[in-house]
């Protein structure tokens, strides 16, 4: 086995210090997406209505066709809470987190995506190896 | 005599004939190494590496940066993942540090043993790839950079182990086995 020089020793300790420096700091992507960034879109009959999460719930009061329906959103999450629908399949359909998901009420015409900002580039779903 | 040495000695021809083994060995290597179960994508050895350290370590620039065209490219054939963004990153990770290695090899020789050399290697092909990755790609993983600058670090250390294990292994002599080859045709 050949003997360690020194500039190898040097590079080992270096490598050693940088990686507890990374270990500490947790880098985070610079174009993260936030909570801020995504949206929530309400569409109801002709109307929209674009609000955001909050920390706090918050319940939103729509009249949609057949009467009123109520949305509740958390930090991350939205819901259908009561709808005036006969199926309530609206309700059924549970939280929502990601972008592009959907909760859709056909007889109620009441209709809630998140979406993300325009200029955030576009994220992979997930990937398998 | 050592293979590095053997193959700074030898002819054009000799020289192609050390080339295509070192890169058909590196191709095996790679293929085996994928049996491997591993529990993370990222978290392997490396074991092709030993092939690209030898080729740093004897050939001149232009089959240096021919050398991880071929051997990624073909041994992503064999395991079938050419086209899929892994072949990209691993492609050019591979590049960089074949260039940073040879550069560490004829500025600061007398510094650096192999296995500096090889951990150096290691460590900019995971930074690249990480870097890629996150800028490129987008992808949430900024976090794993300190566990892939330990894998460099334990990856090019055996590498480097096994790389000098078969350089100072090697005794054939190809040109005697050549000349003896073609006495016998004749």
């Amino acid at each position: 086995m050949q003997r360690l020089k020194l500039g190898d020793i040097i590079l080992l300790i270096f490598i050693l210090i940088a990686a507890g420096i990374f270990f500490v700091l947790k880098i985070e992507n610079k174009n993260n997406l936030t909570k801020q960034d995504k949206k929530i879109v309400i569409k109801y009959l002709d109307n929209e209505l674009i609000t955001e999460f909050s920390k706090n719930k918050k319940e939103i009061k729509v009249k949609g066709k057949r009467g009123y329906s109520i949305i509740e959103i958390g930090s991350n999450w939205v819901r259908m809470k009561e709808s005036a629908c006969p199926s309530k399949f609206c309700v059924k359909r549970g939280k929502i987190f990601k972008s592009g998901e959907s909760i859709i009420c056909l007889p109620n015409q009441v209709l809630i995506t998140i979406k993300e900002e325009k200029n955030i580039k576009k994220r992979v779903d997930s990937i398998c190896h | 005599m050592s293979l590095i040495a053997e193959v700074k000695k030898s002819n054009q021809t000799e020289k192609r004939i050390y080339y295509i083994f070192l890169l058909a060995f590196g191709i095996i290597l790679n293929v085996l190494e994928s049996f491997i179960p591993k529990p993370f994508p990222w978290f392997r050895i490396g074991l092709s590496k030993i092939a690209l350290l030898l080729v740093v370590y004897s050939f001149n620039w232009k089959k240096i940066l021919l050398f991880p065209f071929l051997r990624v490219t073909i041994s992503f054939i064999i395991t079938g993942l050419i086209l899929t963004p892994i072949y990209l990153w691993s492609l050019i990770g591979s590049l960089i540090s074949a260039i940073v290695m040879k550069i560490f090899i004829t500025f600061f020789r007398n510094f650096f043993s192999m296995y500096g050399i090889s951990i150096a290697g290691a460590m900019v092909n995971n930074f690249t790839q990480w870097f890629f990755i996150i800028n490129i790609f987008n992808f949430h993983y900024g976090f794993i950079l300190p566990y892939l600058l330990i894998q460099a670090l334990v990856g090019g250390l055996i590498t480097a182990y096994f790389a000098l294990a078969i350089d100072k292994g090697y005794k054939r002599n190809i040109r005697k086995k050549l000349t003896k080859e073609n006495k016998e045709l004749k």
